[in-house]
């Protein structure tokens, strides 16, 4: 087989691997729980029948090993079972809510960015400086910074005490109705439907949310991209670069190119953690995500919810990884010759 | 007077462990002076502060050292005292600088002929077709075949001889005033070393620059520079016309230095090494060469000594303690 | 032997604001806590469980500098007291993830071949997972208990340790110094358990802070969010869960105060770990998640 072909062969493997794992977490957590299978998926008191089909469709009088294959097959399938809570397939629940956590996601990042990268940049030009000291201690500060807290702060400053931000409601004012689904933006969907109360709303619900992540993702970034930075400044190229009496923007351009690679893979390592940090964000206000369904799935203790919710985010972060790894090659064959 | 150093002191930081004395200075009074139109050879073993220097005049130090004192007077202005923008201005300009090892230090993510483009465009705004025109030329005249071709070329695509010759002529490409070459033949083999010192050396004459080589080789200085300045320790110990201290060299690390090349001291005193003999020698053949000659010499020497050892010199002491 | 540890120990403290500005802050931040934390119960006047109908949300005042909460209860008494849940439970998680961890990692090193990549693979695959999103997950599956926070927290921490082993011992491995070690006698298994482990430890001990920082995190967002402990307790995420709608309304230090205590003491941390890094010139694990950052 040629080289391409076995590399997707290799990849698609790891990728079965990787999926089988994360619904063996899943499954285990079931197993995990005090609640015997029956009454898990019946409810508290199933009748004979019901138990009879229970046991027909999940397997449950086989060992182990099978249930976990069935399991696996099922959840794989997209098949995440039903909310206790509610009744409702769980994978529906949180495909509808899909559109909320990725806008945040996506706003989030691209501020985080904005400020993070120059900050980061700033501070490596200007090593052992007083601003620099400042920058570092900003980004631990921000790395110590539990999200729930920078929100609530927030909340309290712009909200309470200011009274410029609207109460954390969700992602449009509770008093209007949301725009129909076209990308499932609130804030998109309503500039394409020129509804202007609709759109300044959906913008207002968005600010805290999209600030506190993005300032949360931002500390890191900037810690991540001074070191990456930092490294590049002490190349023998660099040193060459300035020799030759480049700007300080060009030399800042051949920083950034050199130090991207590793900037990306940081960012590709956070991603996971980043999913975390946005279901709390989520939660406090109420954005109506797929975080703050499985959050409060937990604490209700409402597992099918909750496994169906980690399966997802697990493939989630599976697949931003998988196209980060692409965009790394893609970007390799294009930029460099290294 | 192209470049004048005077009493450059450079102060290297380190994290002194606790109870240690300070560090001594990295740059003890560094002083020296490049003229126009003369080549200046800074010579001292490793760690005594030669590429120090050059990156102290340049502004091109690591955060952990600073200029602590001293003057570095160029185009009457001093280095030392200019702002960062200024000093940007004029390195790769008015100052060249040539590395070593140029296949660690170009710019791998760039094309050879966009870069010597850049090394225009940065310090003035250039006409795409003259840039290119000039980068051409330039590379011919390094001795680059098919320039055009090689252009397009990645850095890591060249041979070391073509990224010297490539460092090269980024050095030349803005016509500077001074040209500093640390150096520039490191790593290379033989051959092409003398093939980049040639270069170098017939741009140095021809533009009629003021250059610096910095080396660990007495050849290169014998061959190639008219002054040579010493450096020991952080100190320049002795600076002069290379034919004047290498006859009658005043300190003594500069003898011991020199002690260890006759052949090329010969060079550069003029006399030939190997050459044409003479064709009908009267006396010793070695006579025009010999440190030791006298009248006596004039007289074919006798074979002294026998057995395993011998020698064909008047002189000749065999088996001797 | 004792007096001579003390000693060195000494000298260490002594040296170190001059090495790492950070590294003492750091340090001294976790002894203001741990210091706030002993000397509660004789130098406070005030009891966290005091109730005092009488003082109902009260802002900070003199008498109770970080305010009242919703039962006439001292914050201030409350936060400090709080302060046992914010060493003990991080500490013993982190204890149990080295304990969990670090042989898994080491044996996994030792061995190389399959075993060695089902684990990196295993570790990486878990990782796919938001880490706080799992432990929180797990917590919910087994119940809440402190016991079950420590326990999915730990497990967390162990696949840190399993991987941060493996790759030291991976290195030493590369680095000829175990085939040595064999060739000149010793067996393998004494040789593990006598040197090896000892040794790779002490690298990772380093990465200590920042992992504690992430288990202190992530019990707060447990209480926060109300899957760990009980209510009511005096667990600064479960406070703040507490406070939250108050806060909304009005008395913001029920909730404010020990979101900032755990603000506090989580940068002592980090500050701790840089310094850590910075003198011992070894770069921090890769930020991000359970696998060596802290949640939000």
């Amino acid at each position: 087989m040629d080289q391409p072909g076995r590399t997707i062969l290799r990849l698609l493997g790891l990728a079965v691997f990787l999926s089988l794992v994360i619904v063996a977490i899943s499954f285990l957590l079931i197993k995990l729980g005090n609640t015997p299978p029956l009454v898990l998926l019946g409810g508290p008191n199933p009748t004979p029948e019901v138990q009879a089909q229970l046991v027909g469709d999940y397997g449950l009088n086989q060992p182990a090993v099978i249930q976990f294959l069935r399991y696996a097959v099922r959840m794989l399938g997209g098949e995440f079972g039903r909310s206790w809570l509610t009744g409702e397939a769980v994978a529906g629940e949180l495909f509808v809510r899909l559109p909320a956590t990725v806008e945040l996601m996506l706003y989030a990042v691209l501020l985080g960015a904005l400020i993070g990268v120059p900050t980061g940049v700033a501070a490596a030009f200007n090593r052992g400086s007083a601003e620099d000291r400042v920058v570092r201690g900003g980004g631990l500060l921000g790395e110590a910074m539990p999200a729930f807290l920078l929100a609530l702060l927030l909340l309290l400053v712009f909200f309470r005490w200011l009274e410029l931000a609207p109460a954390p409601a969700g992602r449009i004012s509770v008093v209007l109705t949301p725009p129909p689904t076209i990308t499932g933006s609130y804030f998109i969907d309503s500039v394409l439907m020129q509804d202007s109360i609709a759109t300044r709303s959906a913008l207002a619900q968005l600010i805290l949310p999209v600030t506190t992540l993005a300032l949360l993702i931002g500390a890191t970034l900037t810690l991540s991209v001074r070191g990456a930075i930092l490294t590049q400044l002490q190349t023998a190229h660099f040193a060459y670069a300035r020799a030759q009496g480049m700007s300080r923007e060009l030399l800042t351009v051949i920083a950034l190119r050199g130090a991207a690679p590793t900037i990306w893979a940081g960012a590709n390592r956070q991603f996971a953690a980043l999913l975390g940090t946005t279901a709390v964000v989520e939660f406090v206000f109420a954005w109506g995500g797929v975080g703050q369904y499985g959050l409060d799935a937990m604490v209700k203790a409402d597992l099918p919810a909750v496994q169906g919710f980690i399966l997802m985010t697990g493939a989630f972060a599976l697949l931003v990884h998988a196209l980060a790894g692409v965009v790394r090659r893609i970007a390799r064959l294009r930029f460099t010759r290294a | 007077m192209l470049l004048d150093v005077q009493d450059l002191r450079v102060e290297r930081q380190s994290r002194a462990a606790v109870g240690m004395a300070p560090m001594p200075l990295a740059l003890n009074g560094v002083s020296f002076r490049v003229v126009k139109g003369r080549i200046l050879g800074m010579v001292g073993e490793h760690g005594a502060g030669k590429s120090l220097t050059a990156s102290a005049i340049l502004g091109l130090l690591q955060p952990e050292a600073r200029v602590v004192g001293g003057r570095a007077l160029f185009e009457g202005q001093d280095l030392l005292r200019m702002s960062d923008a200024d000093l940007t201005r004029l390195r790769g300009a008015r100052i060249g600088f040539v590395v070593q090892s140029g296949h660690t230090t170009l710019d791998p993510n760039t094309r050879v002929g966009a870069q010597l483009i850049r090394a225009q465009s940065v310090h003035r705004p250039i006409v795409m077709a003259e840039a290119v025109w000039r980068a051409e030329t330039i590379m011919s005249s390094m001795g680059i075949v098919e320039p055009r071709l090689r252009a397009r070329a990645w850095p890591h695509e060249l041979t070391p001889s073509a990224v010297q010759r490539l460092v090269l002529a980024l050095a030349l490409i803005n016509e500077p005033q001074l040209l500093i070459a640390d150096e520039p033949t490191a790593g290379l083999d033989i051959t092409t070393q003398v093939q980049i010192l040639d270069l170098l050396y017939l741009e140095l004459r021809r533009r009629r620059i003021g250059g610096i080589i910095i080396t660990r080789d007495l050849g290169v200085v014998a061959q190639y520079c008219d002054d040579i300045a010493v450096m020991y320790a952080g100190q320049v110990v002795e600076q002069g016309p290379v034919p004047q201290v290498f006859a009658r060299s005043a300190h003594p690390f500069t003898r011991a230095l020199l002690a260890s090349m006759p052949e090329r001291l010969a060079i550069a005193n003029g006399r030939t090494y190997g050459g044409p003999l003479p064709d009908a020698p009267d006396g010793c053949p070695y006579r025009p060469r010999c440190d030791e000659a006298t009248e006596r010499c004039g007289v074919a020497p006798p074979l002294v000594g026998a057995g395993v050892h011998a020698a064909r010199c008047h002189f000749a002491r065999i088996g001797a303690a | 032997m004792i007096g001579r540890v003390v000693r060195r120990l000494g000298s260490l403290l002594r040296g170190l604001p001059r090495r790492s500005l950070a590294a003492s802050f750091g340090l001294l931040i976790l002894v203001g806590f741990a210091a706030v934390m002993a000397a509660r119960p004789i130098a406070w006047p005030h009891g966290p469980a005091q109730v005092d109908t009488a003082h109902i949300l009260k802002a900070p005042s003199l008498r109770h500098p970080l305010g009242t909460d919703a039962n006439g209860r001292d914050v201030a008494a409350r936060v400090m007291d709080g302060t046992r849940y914010a060493f003990a439970v991080p500490l013993a998680a982190v204890l149990l993830g080295i304990v969990l961890g670090a042989p898994v990692g080491l044996i996994a090193g030792l061995v190389g071949g399959f075993a060695d990549l089902l684990l990196r693979r295993l570790i990486m695959a878990v990782g796919f997972i938001p880490p706080l999103l799992l432990a929180l997950a797990l917590v919910a599956a087994m119940g809440p208990s402190l016991r079950h926070v420590v326990i999915a927290i730990g497990l967390l921490e162990a696949m840190f340790f399993a991987r941060a082993m493996r790759a030291e011992v991976r290195a030493m491995h590369e680095s000829g110094f175990i085939q040595g070690a064999v060739a000149m006698g010793n067996a393998l298994p004494r040789l593990a358990l006598l040197h090896l482990l000892p040794n790779t430890l002490a690298r990772i001990a380093g990465e200590i802070p920042r992992r504690v920082a992430w288990a202190l995190g992530t019990l707060a967002v447990m209480g926060f969010v109300g899957v760990g402990t009980a209510a009511d307790s005096t667990e600064w995420g479960e406070m703040v869960r507490e406070g939250v709608a108050l806060m909304y309304a009005g008395p913001w230090w029920p909730a404010i105060f020990p979101g900032l205590a755990l603000l506090l003491l989580g940068f002592g941390l980090q500050l701790l770990a840089a310094g850590i890094s910075d003198l011992t010139g070894r770069r921090p694990a890769a930020l991000g998640g359970a696998m060596g950052g802290v949640p939000h």
